[in-house]
């Protein structure tokens, strides 16, 4: 497909250049299209996907169906006020809230039909209205109960995920330069204990640093009362950050710098890197250009894909450590089957992810002279 | 190798030993209680308090400086009131955390909670069969009924609550009013009804047989060849423990030769079954069924029609498909209809309802779950014995440190403290955001945490008028009842609202012809009250407070109004099906008339008293005013169906979007001088009033950045939305002494003991002390204080031979309790039991206790 490798006419090199750049254009333009086209169809199917798989296909109409009638029904006789209606006014009362109530929900119109709703709103980042949820300043916008907890999702996943990252390669690094020491084996030895989620860490940690010493908090984002000035509330903050922050990384970081430390050692070993060695160039030298350099495009991918994973959040570590984050209000949306809620993290992180692979596979060919975008051999 | 041997294996060991940690008991739950709490043990609030008998204060507001709530994880909650972290967790922990709480050496309230119960699908056409020909063995009443034998109720508290619940027989809550009411009765059928497996199976079997079925070789029931199968679908959600119960009966099913299909799943997947499927279908038999608890109601007799007749309200096919003994259907209708003259007839009625429920059995009741507060031992809290602390009204009045004024309590709850934004009109419904909220609110009216009746907080007294005919009694002296052959409603009286031209519609428009109501009380507020009483915001109450409240009860739910919500037209329509007007008497002092024709045989309950204390919190006419605006603009709304329909945000007093805009119609307001609805509020403030009183809110906006206003003991200072905090200080101008409510610091329980001869000769009468003393303090209980006392004799089987009443001796508390001559005549040689139970006037819950004797020849 590529026009390279045509001959360019005699006595019009200028031309020919155009044309190779024209035509590296035309298949850079070519292949941006076509990825864009596979991302796109890529990013609509998974979306709607998810609201299949969040809808059970539609079953859930059926489930909010009968607890509507059920809620509804309750709320009803347990109300004081109404005790004392006859049961046809009762049943007539119930009967028109659970209307309303179906009304409200979107129940009065086919499943079919909400879904492409919810798709089309999802692609065109129309976020829209929660079912159910509203965010903890009272919104009911997807788009504001999903960034109002970003900042807090973004301290605690960010600051964990970017240490460890961070930390397990230079660790790691210097682990492959002298493998074998007795720190070398000591991380090996430790990571199975990555197997132990950070949650589990964390009901450790609070037992003993918030129960039994009593110098850290049991969770939460702030103090109560919170601090009335910014730099003690800042203070009170990182005070709660440190346990969960930990935990991820205790529960993480042996096995991601075993993980590393065997990577950088096989690129260690390669031949080109003894040959640089016994030239007697600096350790440092060694490293940045002939180890780092060929692993670039690995770190850079890891590295990018940690960033996005930070959208989702840490579930169960947040709940641990009642940590307003964005784990634990996609859980709820789960558990409600707030549609909108769902659909508008899953567009989110499906975007941020199309974007990135996207970016990436770019990204590539600047780092990686053996990459070149659309010449089929990347 | 050695090396890198010894590394794996110490990797291994750490993994290991966190594994085998987490499976072991944590810190705080060391020492597992040795004593499990008797299951007949009654609700308590066990803290000590201060007495009452204290020097008076001269504090006003509540007796804290601060009070600090903020959001934790209920798991961990115990744990951290013994670090310090926090003194209370309000929000409740579970009856299987009760020996943890004790462990740790705190001190807790009591409450009822949810109830659970086995479910039948009572579907079955002539041949008890549905709809495909499968027998439905549950359709029979005798099958159902035989169940409450196949249920030990005493092991499933025991074993999954440990001995944290109630074992529960009857719909009606176990030891509260109504239950305490027929304790003779209640307690008798309980000893009727005890676990008897054997007796189960005797009546299964002549059932069965009855019905066509045939046993197997293998011991299991067949029908028309095929096995007689049990669908029975157990809730694993919530807090498990019916995935536990839920395998229990299934076991006692197999017991009794059933094949038993175990369908287990969340309330999502199990609700289309058993709500949402045919009954004819037979998709399901039985259900593990919950239901929550209504607090403590001191009426409960609608509770029969409600959970076991086909004319339910519920509405649910099951409920339909039950074909219900005659003489059980024209009992609990009676009841439910209020079809009685006296309270005598209501009591007859309740006491047939019970045995013929029992009889009915639709639902097998198992437990009274209990819920359990935890809290420093130091610290008085007041809980409503029905609902738990976040519903007691009275909480934040009386909680303190003992022997303390001031002082600051960390509170904490759950994470529904912010889940849905706050506003008074239709806001937040969570009873931990309401909570907070009374903390700083008043009322005209102070519920009574103990008995469920109410007394004067800001009201002073009421006279009350009912219809003579219908049974309504006085419990407490605040309320002057008379009886009248008819009320008549005055013309002027307002009875609905227009909101085409903003004016009430009075008795005479709307009645032409004349209108009478069942019932008028008058409630008379203190001569003081406008000067006294003031908000947070500075502003004194004023009349026009009130009849904001008035407008605002009819605008908000009718169509055509600026600021209609369609979702709370029905609640107007329910609303206006029994009431009938109001009339401001006097607004020096103020004097406020209510007509309706809804009556509760409990005169306290009658008293309307019309304060601004809105369905979701207390406010001042100007916020109301301030919110209309915006929700008539349909740039906010009220209600959280109401913003769907704007596609605008749900109001909230407290953060978010909402403030900004409520932040420019105050602004609009006081540029304005607005007075809201002014053909009627016109007569009660001027332009220059509002102003003032429109300034007085920005201020407070400007200075605490909400718009959450009140009159109440403590004022809401500050809330930190994202980290699910909120902090109440103590409100000096708060008119009350903060000592006025601590005689309901603790609730006054009862403890029984019983004396008497360990042997009882047949033919010879018999005399038993029953003594009463408080649970707290160990002294006297006042006999003026015990409504009655009676006492049932059971014999050797557990059925009851005698009923009895106590006679007082003189002594505070001490009764005589005779067993006649000839009532031991009856008497069969061998073991008896004598049971005494005293009903309390302060507290709804009675004290029990039992003794053993031997009847010689």
């Amino acid at each position: 497909m590529s026009t390279e490798t045509l001959p360019a006419p005699a006595g019009s090199m200028p031309a020919a250049k155009k044309s190779i750049a024209n035509s590296a254009f035309a298949r850079m333009a070519k292949y941006t299209a076509v990825r864009v086209l596979t991302m796109a169809v890529t990013v609509t199917i998974g979306v709607y996907l998810t609201i299949l798989i969040a809808n059970m296909g539609g079953y859930v109409d059926t489930i909010m169906r009968n607890e509507i009638r059920d809620g509804t029904t309750q709320a009803i006789l347990a109300n004081p006020n109404f005790r004392n209606l006859t049961p046809e006014a009762k049943q007539e009362l119930i009967q028109k809230k659970i209307a309303a109530e179906e009304a409200r929900l979107g129940l009065d119109q086919p499943f079919a039909i909400r879904s492409m709703r919810y798709l089309v709103n999802g692609l065109t980042l129309n976020l829209g209205r929660a079912l159910h949820m509203t965010s903890d300043h009272g919104s009911k916008e997807v788009r504001l109960i999903l960034l109002e907890r970003l900042p807090a999702t973004l301290l605690m996943t960010g600051t964990s995920s970017l240490i460890l990252f961070f930390g397990s390669i230079v660790i790691a690094l210097s682990l492959s330069r002298n493998y074998g020491n007795w720190i070398d084996k000591v991380v090996i030895a430790l990571s199975p204990t990555s197997s132990v989620p950070p949650w589990f860490y964390g009901i450790f940690f609070i037992l003993i640093f918030a129960a039994i010493l009593k110098v850290l908090p049991f969770g939460g984002l702030v103090d109560s009362p919170p601090p009335t000035n910014s730099f003690d509330y800042g203070l009170s903050v990182l005070k709660h950050l440190i346990l969960p922050v930990v935990s991820v990384i205790i529960s993480s970081v042996f096995l991601s710098i075993y993980n590393w430390r065997t990577f950088f050692l096989i690129f260690s070993s390669e031949d080109y890197v003894e040959v640089a060695k016994a030239k007697g160039l600096p350790p440092r030298d060694v490293e940045r250009r002939y180890i780092l350099r060929p692993t670039l495009p690995t770190i850079i991918t890891n590295f990018a894909l940690l960033v996005i994973t930070l959208w989702t959040g840490f579930t169960i570590t947040e709940t641990v450590f009642v940590w307003p984050g964005l784990g634990i209000t996609l859980f709820r949306a789960i558990g409600a089957y707030d549609t909108p809620v769902i659909v508008g993290s899953t567009i989110i992180y499906a975007y941020l992810l199309a974007i990135t692979v996207f970016l990436l596979d770019i990204f590539y060919a600047l780092v990686d002279p053996r990459v070149k975008i659309g010449s089929g051999s990347s | 190798m050695f090396k890198n041997r010894f590394m794996m294996v110490l990797g291994l060991l750490v993994v290991a030993s966190m594994l085998l940690s987490a499976c072991g008991p944590t810190a705080t739950a060391t020492e597992a209680a040795t004593e499990a709490p008797v299951a007949t043990d009654v609700p308590a609030t066990e803290a000590p308090t201060a007495a009452p008998t204290e020097p008076p204060t001269t504090r006003h507001g509540g007796w804290l400086d601060e009070i600090d709530y903020s959001i934790v994880d209920a798991q961990s909650a115990i744990t951290q009131i013994g670090a310090g972290a926090i003194d209370i967790f309000s929000y409740g922990v579970a009856a299987d955390k009760l020996a943890e709480i004790k462990a740790a050496n705190l001190c807790y309230t009591q409450s009822y909670g949810t109830y659970y119960d086995m479910l039948f699908n009572p579907y079955g056409n002539e041949n008890h069969e549905y709809a495909d020909g499968r027998l439905n063995p549950f359709s029979d009443r005798k099958i159902r009924e035989a169940m409450n034998w196949a249920i030990d109720r005493n092991y499933i508290n025991q074993e999954i609550y440990a001995g944290g619940a109630l074992p529960k027989y009857f719909a009606l809550t176990t030891q509260l009013v109504d239950y305490t009411d027929l304790v003779d009765v209640a307690r008798g059928l309980e000893a009727k009804y005890a676990y008897n497996l054997d007796k189960a199976k005797e009546v299964v079997d002549a059932q069965m047989t009855a019905l066509g079925a045939t046993k197997g070789a293998d011991g299991k029931w067949q029908y028309g060849g095929k096995p007689v199968n049990v669908i029975l679908l157990i809730r694993n959600d919530g807090d498990g423990t019916r995935l536990a119960q839920g395998n229990y009966f299934a076991t006692q099913l197999e017991a009794l030769g059933f094949t038993v299909e175990r369908k287990e799943g969340k309330s999502s997947e199990l609700s289309p079954l058993w709500i949402g499927s045919d009954p004819t279908e037979g998709q399901w038999d039985v259900y593990t069924a919950g239901w929550g608890s209504n607090g403590l109601n001191r009426d409960e007799r609608t509770i029969f029609r409600e959970m076991y007749l086909p004319n339910s309200p519920q509405g649910i096919p099951l409920f339909t498909e039950n074909v219900a003994d005659p003489a059980f259907q024209e009992v609990g209708d009676a009841l439910a209809d209020g079809n009685y003259t006296t309270l005598e007839e209501r009591h007859d009625l309740m006491v047939k309802a019970l045995p013929l429920s029992v009889e009915d059995s639709l639902q097998v009741w198992t437990v009274d779950l209990q819920t359990y507060a935890p809290f420093r031992c130091d610290l008085q809290v007041s809980s409503d014995v029905g609902a738990g602390v976040e519903t007691t009204f009275m909480s934040p009045y009386t909680m303190r440190y003992a022997d303390q004024e001031g002082g600051q309590v960390k509170v904490g709850t759950t994470a529904t403290l912010f889940t849905d934004p706050w506003n008074p009109v239709n806001g937040a419904n969570w009873v931990t955001s309401a909570y907070v909220q009374n903390a700083t609110s008043s009322r005209g009216l102070m519920p009574d945490p103990y008995t469920g009746l109410a007394w004067p907080l800001r009201a002073e007294k009421a006279d009350l008028v009912v219809q003579a005919g219908i049974p309504v009694q006085t419990n407490l002296d605040w309320v002057n009842l008379t009886f009248e052959d008819t009320i008549t409603v005055p013309g002027d009286a307002w009875v609905d609202w227009d909101p085409a031209t903003g004016k009430f519609i009075t008795a005479a428009e709307k009645f032409p012809d004349g209108a009478t109501a069942k019932s008028k009380s008058v409630v008379y507020y203190p001569a003081d009250l406008f000067e006294n009483v003031k908000w947070h915001d500075g502003n004194n109450l004023s009349p026009a407070d009130f009849v904001m409240y008035m407008i605002e009860t009819f605008d908000y739910s009718k169509e055509g109004s600026a600021i209609f919500d369609e979702d709370t037209a029905g609640n107007l329509e329910a609303f206006l099906s029994h009431f009938k007007g109001v009339q401001i008497l006097s607004t020096d002092p103020l004097t406020i008339a209510t007509y309706d024709d809804n009556v509760y045989s409990d005169a306290e309950l009658n008293i309307t008293s019309w304060w601004p204390q809105y369905g979701y919190g207390e406010a001042p006419w100007q916020s109301i005013a301030v919110g209309n605006m915006a929700v008539a603009a349909k740039e906010l709304a009220w209600g959280t169906g109401q913003a769907d329909r704007f596609e605008k945000e749900w109001m909230s007093f407290i953060g978010g979007p909402s403030l900004e805009v409520l932040a420019k119609y105050l602004d609009q307001a006081i540029t304005d001088k607005t007075i809201p609805y002014p053909e009627v509020m016109g007569a009660y403030v001027t332009a220059d009033e509002a102003a003032a009183r429109y300034t007085a809110l920005k201020d407070w906006y400007t200075a605490r950045g909400h718009f959450w206003d009140g009159t109440g003991p403590y004022y809401l200072e500050s809330v930190d939305l994202n980290a699910g905090s909120a902090v109440v200080k103590n409100n000096p101008d708060f008119p009350d002494l903060s000592d006025r409510w601590s005689k309901f610091g603790q609730a006054p329980l009862a403890e029984a003991a019983l004396d008497g001869p360990a042997q009882l000769k047949i033919g010879e009468a018999a005399d038993f002390t029953a003594t009463f003393t408080y649970k707290a303090s160990g002294d006297a209980y006042p006999t003026a204080d015990i409504k009655a006392v009676k006492f049932l004799l059971y014999d050797e089987t557990g059925a009851t031979v005698y009923v009895g009443a106590g006679v007082a001796t003189g002594d505070d508390g001490v009764y005589t309790l005779t067993v006649p001559a000839d009532v031991s005549a009856k008497l069969v040689a061998g073991s008896g039991r004598i049971e005494v139970a005293a009903v309390l006037v302060p507290v709804a819950i009675p004290a029990f206790t039992s003794l053993d004797y031997v009847v010689l020849p």
